[in-house]
Order: C-alpha cells, then structure tokens, then sequence
C-alpha cells in the first residue's frame, strides 16, 4: 500500500501542475461603451484618463468613441447609434446636443442598459449625471464678480451653444443670483460662441459697445477670445472670468491676463463616472447628480494648484 | 559476478543515484518548459495585444472618417445633385471623387472611399483610375447594406478588375425622409494592414475572428483555417485567452480588440518553442546513458578494489577450512581489513594452542596409560613359573609359602588380565587386598588394613592400581615395625554423586619436605611393586576428571597419614575412559 502510495506521489510531482490555468488573466468583468463629445483639449483628455484608471482597477474594458469636434452632434448620433449595437454593459456619454438624448433611452430601455451621462447633462431625459455643478459654478462666478466688481456691475456673458446642457446651466446659474440679489445687471449674453475667434468678437462687442465692467465666459476657449479683445482695447479695468482646466488658460491666469478661472477636474469626472456606473451594475446605490468639486483660481492661488496638479499627475 | 553481495550494493547505489537525477532532471525539465510556455504566453498576450490595437486604431480611423462622411452636408447636397443627373459627365464624377478624396485626406488610414448609389446600382469611388463602375450588386459590398457597430466589413474590391481584400466602414446618407439615398465607405485594404501590422511575425501564425459570424480569416495563409480550432472554441474565447489546442500541439492566444471587437488569434507550434528544450532533454538522456556506462565501469573496478583485501581473507579462511592452521592472512589495507585479518590469524594461532594443548594432553594421558600398563611388569611368564613354585611349595609340605605365592599370583593375575584403564572399586579392593597379604605376611602381620565400603561404592569405576600405591606408601613408611598394632584403613563413600575414597594409617606420619616430595616426585625408586608415585596417582586423577576430583593428603608425626581422594561416582566403565 505505502508503495502504492509512493508512486502516486512521484506521479504526482511529475505531472503536478502540468496545465497551469493560464486563461482569463485579462479578462473584463464588465464592457463600458463611452462616446464623449470630442478629444481635443485636455479636459477631454484628463476625462479619458479617469476612466482608464478607473477601469483598469475594476478589471472594465472600456469602448471609447467620440466625433470630430464638440458640436458634431450629427456624427456624435452615428456613433451612439452604434455604440447601442454594441454588448455593452453600460453606456456613458456626454451629448454634444443636451437636447436629443430621449431616442437613447428608448433604445437603450429594452435592453436594461445602464445609461450615465458625464461632464454634460440632458435635457430631455433624466439620466444620472457625473460632473461639475454647472449652476454652482454660475453661483461661483456671481459671487467672484461681485467680489471684485461690486454693486451695480454691468456683467456680460459670453457662452456656447445652448444645445448643452453644462453651458446653460452655468448660465443658468449665474442669472438666477443675479436676479435674485438685483446687485449686479446683466446687460447683454452671447451664446453659440463656440469658438476662439467667436468669442473675441463678441467679447470685442460687449467690452466696446456695452461698456460692461466684467465678462463671464463659461468656457476657457470663450475666455482666451475675451483676454485677447480685452487686451487689443486695453481695458483692464474689465474683470474676466472663464471655466476650464486647460494649459494656456491656466496660464492666461498666472500672468494676470485672466482674472479668474473655475476649474473643474476632468480626471476626478472622468474616474467617478467609471465607479458610479460599476457600483450601479453591483446593485450599489449611486447618486442621480454627483458632483465633482470645482475651484475658483486667480493669480495668487494658480501657483499652488499648478504644483498639486502636477504631483496628482506624477502620483498617477 | 551479479550474483554477488558487493555487485548488489553497488548496482543498487547505482540505481538510486541514476533514478535521483532522472526525477530531478524529469521535475526540472516540466518545470522548465511549463516556465518558458508560461513567459511565452504572457509575452505573446501583450504582442498579440499590441497587434490588435494598432489594428484597431486603424478601424478606429475608418469608422471615424465614415462617421464624418455620413453626416457631411456637403457630401450630401453633391449626391443628390448627381443623382439628379440622368447622364452624368466626366466633370461631375471627377468632382464627386474628388469630394470623396478629400475625405481620404483627412485621415492617414482610409485608403479609398466608396460610395454606393442603390437607386442607380453605381459606385463611385476616390481612386482616380476607377472613379465610376455601374451594375453593382449589393451582395458583393456588404457594408451597403451594413447593420450598426464598430465592426469592420471584410469585403472584396473588384473596381480595379482584380479582386482584393479590404476592411471598411459603411455609412447610409439619409434624405429629410430618413430614407437612404447612398452609402459611404471607408476603406483600408488587407494587404496594408498586413504589410504595416504582421511583418514581423516570426514564426506565429496570426487569425483575425470575427465573433458573431464565425469568419476565420488568416492574415498570412489566406483562407486557411486555424488548425483544430472549431468556430464554437473560437467564440468561447475570452477578451484574453492562451489556451492549448486538442491535441496539444498548438498554443493559442487571443486578444480581443477593444473597439472592432475582432479577436486576434496566434497560433504558435509547441514544437517549435519547445524545440531547445527537447535538444536539452536529449542531450540530458545521452549524458545520463553516458553517465550510467561509466557509473558500471567505476561499480565493476571499485567492487575489484574494495573485493581484493576481503578475497585475501577469504582465501586465508578457506585455507583454514581445508585443514590448513597456518595463521596466512595477508595484513591488506585498509586499516578495516588489516585488524581483520591481525584478528583472524590470532584466532588461528589461539586454536592451534588449543589443538596442542588437547594433543599433549591426550598424549599425557596416553603415556599415563602406557606407564601403569608398563608398570604391570610381570608376563605370563613368571605367572606361569610362580604358578608352578606354589604347586611345588604346596607339594613339598610348605602351605604357607604355596598361600603367599597365590597371593602373589593372584595379584599378578589381576594386575594383567585388566587391559582397560578403569576398574570397579571391588577389584581395585580385591587387587589391594592380595597386595596387603603379601606385604603382611612379609613385615610379619605388623598391621592390619581394615576395609569399609559403602554398597554403593562397590560399582564406582575408578582409574586401575589408584589405591594400591597409596597402602604402599602407608606400608612403607608409616608402620612401625616394632609396634604390633599398626592400622591401615580404607574406606569407600559415595555422597552427592561423588565417590569419597579414604586410606589412613596411625603410623609414623610424614615431616612436611617429605610429603612434598612425595607428592612432587613422580618415579619413586623405593617402589617396591608397581613404582608409581603418588604424584603420579594426583596427575592421573587430574587427567581423568580435570577439577572433579581433588587429592588430599594430611600427616601429622607420631599420629600418621590420611589420604582423602574424591573423584565422581561413576558406573560406566566408558563415562571417563577416553
């Protein structure tokens, strides 16, 4: 019997081991489908990389699509459309048109498909939301304005298309307070200024013409068009605040061309939206609005957020 | 030779030590391979991975550009323009082309656009050379009629008159109505993404699968299958799998693209990746033969070598065995074997004392025997003749004379009808008993010898003429002669199996130098019949009964001598005689 028991174990030694299980060591727990508005700037970028990291924590594979610029909206349907042809287990996206995503629900309600929306909200449906407070970074901006400003300010606003969500609302936001307080006017507002040279020719405009004392541009590309008009008619007196979380803008802060600038960490969006849409498809409880904080920087403060930003990234 | 306890030994260390390699060697071989399969794999995982993503990245690029297209204005507003056109002119198809060119421009992926008109079966393309070609089937383009998703279509290009290989991206141009009124097409061509992806290959085998449709389509081998691999197997793969195929023969790893969801598959012969491994393991088996060649030739030479000092013993106590007690073993290394063989001869040489001190000793007894036999010195003789003087005494009127010449026949007769060495107490007493009438009538019946016997005594065998030279010697030089009342006793005992023999006289007893020289001095001259000694009775009790008999003499002057002699009981004539 001991003898038996010996070659057993020889055999045992020899063969042990011989069909190491080799399969499924990238295996994905879950597939995400993500269609963003576009890629071009770093705020898009610092969003893809969230979700990356995010994702490569939890073990997701992640489809990534996006058009060729933020109001491609039409190219952006095309892509959801086959995004939603996808197995996907959850589809996160961000609208170039706040106000056509009612289609997706329906598409994607058949199927129990998860729907998230990020940076961007809609309009026209309800769907969770991962990003800035955009009417906080209204009231953020009022609130800076009146600040520096004071009472009886002529504010001018200069933002993009209304078909987004995100930039109403930061519009939105900085009305309501304005109304509501009756300390600042709004004298004249811009929209569908999408652009660089949009932006500076309105601001040109407002600055000019409509003698206004303080410009909130929601965006950042809307707020170096602002800074260049400002500069060109030599009005600093004329305060400037924009929203993003880009190099050059940030710049524009530091050497006090910009006054102030709300940013938004699209790493921090990027990062939560992943977790969110993975807790909820663990049966977890997500918030339907989940806000990421946003900070408001000028001159003095940029510096420091610079070297924190920098060592998040190097930490990453 | 193999039959040998040495050889035994020898083989078995031999085998243990060969089976110990061959296991580890065995373990660390499949250790070995599993390790080197394992790195392979993970290796191949991440080339496969980067391969398919660079694919992807291409795929990436034609959807995109066929995305842009899809929903461009300009684009639409051309089509329906041409389409509007009965009879289209060069002009008009050279500015649709170069429209679509345009598009080719705007990303370094897309090779050619296509656009498919169904209502007129037209394709136009942004290839310069075969900008328009009509009668176009749906079926053979099947991104005309394309579902949605990243997936590309494999589709074959026959414009240029030869068919080739291309992947593409359709996408349908809608009117207000939604209706389509054409399809666009990017497209990259097989040979390209060949040529910039798989170039370096090696000696892996690569297969793009499309999942849902079970296409195995071989990047290298057109048209050829994965070997073994079933389209089920090939949908059950995972995002990134390494599996092995059926038989065993084929590694396989696939990776998954992120975007096309096209799997890339690689196809590796185990055969080739093993190929070192096995040259070791066949190096390893003719080392280990070589090994084992040698292993029996040093076994053969060392059981020689460690066999010779042992062989010398062995020969030395065979020596022995036939007889021979001459101590011979050689004194060989080592030092083991030397004390041995120190051992042997002086075992052979303490036997041989032994053997000579058993020799002598039968010798001794031999010539104990010879002396007592010798000592019977009458022949027949003077038996005769002493027979024929007492017939004549008797007839001469002298009874007396003719009585004591019978006593002295009768002793002379007793003494040499014994021929064994032992005899019953009752005839050494009886032998005594003509000894003393002889002796009494001689010294005048100055004495008397008085005789007590147990019964049992009477059949004790004891050594021949033991007594008799003891009486003598109480005859000779105890009795007074001038007393009358000299007495000489014997008596006989048996206690505790041993036989107790006692003659005491009351005579002149001995000083102490004279009975130790009684006792020392074998031959004494004074003898008046036999002439043996008491010392010579002493040594024949010694040779007899070794320590079962004692001799003992006690001698006081004035009062006399007692000899005590003890010796064992024995009936049986043969139990001492030998």
């Amino acid at each position: 019997m001991k003898r038996k028991w010996f070659f057993a174990l020889l055999l045992a030694l020899l063969l042990g081991g011989c069909n190491a299980d080799l399969r499924g060591e990238e295996n994905a727990a879950y597939t995400f489908g993500v269609v963003l508005k576009t890629m071009d700037s770093e705020h898009w970028m610092e969003i893809r990389a969230g979700m990356e990291n995010a994702a490569s924590e939890r073990g997701i594979r992640i489809v990534l699509q996006y058009p060729s610029n933020e109001l491609a909206a039409e190219e952006q349907k095309t892509i959801l459309r086959d995004m939603l042809a996808e197995p996907i287990d959850a589809l996160l996206f961000s609208p170039c048109d706040s106000g056509d995503t009612a289609w997706i629900v329906s598409e994607a309600e058949p199927h129990g498909l998860p729907l998230f929306t990020i940076d961007t909200g809609t309009l026209d449906s309800k769907l969770p939301y991962i990003g800035s407070d955009n009417r906080g970074i209204g009231r953020m901006a009022y609130e800076y304005l009146l600040e520096t400003v004071g009472e009886g300010g002529r504010i001018g606003i200069i933002t993009g298309t209304s078909r987004q969500d995100s930039l109403s609302n930061r519009v939105s936001g900085f009305r309501f307070f304005c109304m509501r307080d009756r300390r600042m006017e709004i004298v004249c507002l811009d929209t569908d200024c999408n652009n660089y040279t949009g932006a500076y020719r309105a601001a040109r405009h407002q600055i000019k013409e409509e003698n206004v004392s303080a410009i909130f541009c929601t965006s950042g590309v809307i707020g170096m068009g602002a800074v260049t008009a400002r500069e060109e008619l030599g009005r600093n007196d004329v305060r400037l605040i924009a929203v993003d979380t880009q190099s050059d803008v940030l710049n524009a802060v530091r050497e006090g061309r910009l006054d102030a600038l709300i940013t938004q960490s699209g790493y921090s969006i990027g990062y939560q939206a992943v977790a969110d849409a993975y807790a909820s498809l663990n049966g977890e409880t997500t918030p339907q609005e989940h806000y990421i904080p946003n900070t408001l920087l000028t001159a003095e403060t940029v510096g420091a957020f610079l070297e924190e930003r920098y060592e998040e990234s190097i930490a990453r | 030779m193999w039959r040998s306890f040495r050889v035994r030994i020898l083989m078995a260390m031999l085998a243990i030590a060969l089976a110990s390699i061959g296991l580890l060697f065995g373990v660390s071989y499949r250790s070995a391979v599993r390790t080197l399969e394992h790195n392979y794999l993970l290796a191949s995982v991440e080339n496969t991975g980067t391969k398919i993503n660079r694919f992807d990245e291409y795929m990436s690029d034609l959807y995109q550009g066929a995305v842009r297209a899809g929903v461009n204005t300009e684009l639409q507003e051309t089509v329906t323009a041409y389409l509007a056109l009965e009879h289209p002119r060069t002009d008009d198809i050279i500015a649709l082309s170069t429209l679509l060119k345009e598009f080719c421009g705007s990303s370094d992926t897309i090779e050619t656009v296509y656009l498919y008109l169904p209502d007129k079966h037209e394709m136009l393309t942004s290839d310069e050379l075969h900008q328009r070609r009509t009668g176009i089937s749906p079926e053979q383009y099947p991104w005309t009629q394309t579902a949605a998703g990243f997936a590309p279509v494999r589709f074959s290009d026959a414009m240029s008159g030869s068919s080739h290989v291309m992947y593409g991206y359709g996408k349908p141009l809608l009117d207000k109505t939604g209706r389509t009124f054409a399809v666009v097409c990017t497209g990259i061509s097989a040979q390209t993404l060949r040529y910039s992806i798989f170039q370096d290959s090696g000696s892996a085998y690569y297969f793009l699968l499309n999942g849902t449709e079970s296409i195995l389509v071989n990047m290298q081998l057109e048209d050829n299958s994965p070997p073994e691999l079933s389209p089920s197997t090939a949908e059950s793969l995972s995002y990134a799998d390494i599996v092995y195929s059926a038989s065993g023969d084929w590694l396989y790893v696939s990776v998954q693209a992120p975007f096309s969801g096209l799997r890339l598959l690689r196809l590796t012969e185990r055969d080739t990746l093993r190929g070192e491994m096995v040259s070791v393991r066949e190096q390893f088996l003719l080392l280990l033969l070589l090994v084992m060649l040698l292993a029996l030739l040093l076994a053969w030479v060392l059981g020689r070598w460690l066999y010779r000092p042992m062989g010398s013993l062995m020969a030395a106590m065979a020596k022995v065995g036939s007889g021979d007690l001459s101590p011979c073993a050689e004194p060989e290394q080592p030092e083991e074997f030397s004390q041995l063989s120190r051992c042997f001869n002086q075992m052979i040489m303490e036997i041989n004392g032994l053997i000579d001190d058993l020799v002598n000793e039968r010798t001794a007894k031999a010539e104990a025997e010879l002396k007592a036999l010798q000592y019977q010195i009458q022949p027949h003789f003077m038996y005769n003749t002493l027979n024929s003087i007492k017939y004549a005494a008797i007839l001469q009127g002298n009874p007396k004379i003719g009585e004591q010449i019978g006593a002295f026949i009768e002793l002379l007769e007793a003494s040499i009808s014994k021929k064994g060495a032992l005899v019953t107490l009752t005839e050494e007493i009886q032998l005594l008993e003509s000894y003393v009438s002889l002796q009494s009538y001689r010294y005048m019946d100055c004495f008397t010898v008085d005789y007590d016997m147990t019964e049992e005594t009477a059949g004790c065998y004891v050594p021949r003429l033991l007594l008799q030279p003891i009486v003598e010697n109480s005859i000779l030089h105890g009795m007074d002669v001038k007393r009358g009342d000299n007495r000489i006793r014997v008596a006989a005992l048996v206690t505790e199996g041993s036989l107790w023999l006692t003659v005491q006289d009351n005579g002149k007893g001995m000083p102490q130098e004279q009975l130790q020289q009684m006792l020392l001095d074998s031959t004494d001259s004074h003898r008046q019949f036999t002439g043996i000694g008491i010392a010579n009775i002493r040594e024949r009790l010694r040779l007899y009964y070794g320590t079962q008999a004692d001799f003992h003499v006690y001698s006081r002057l004035g009062e006399g001598t007692k000899f005590v002699l003890r010796l064992p009981a024995s009936y049986e004539e043969e139990e001492y005689s030998r």
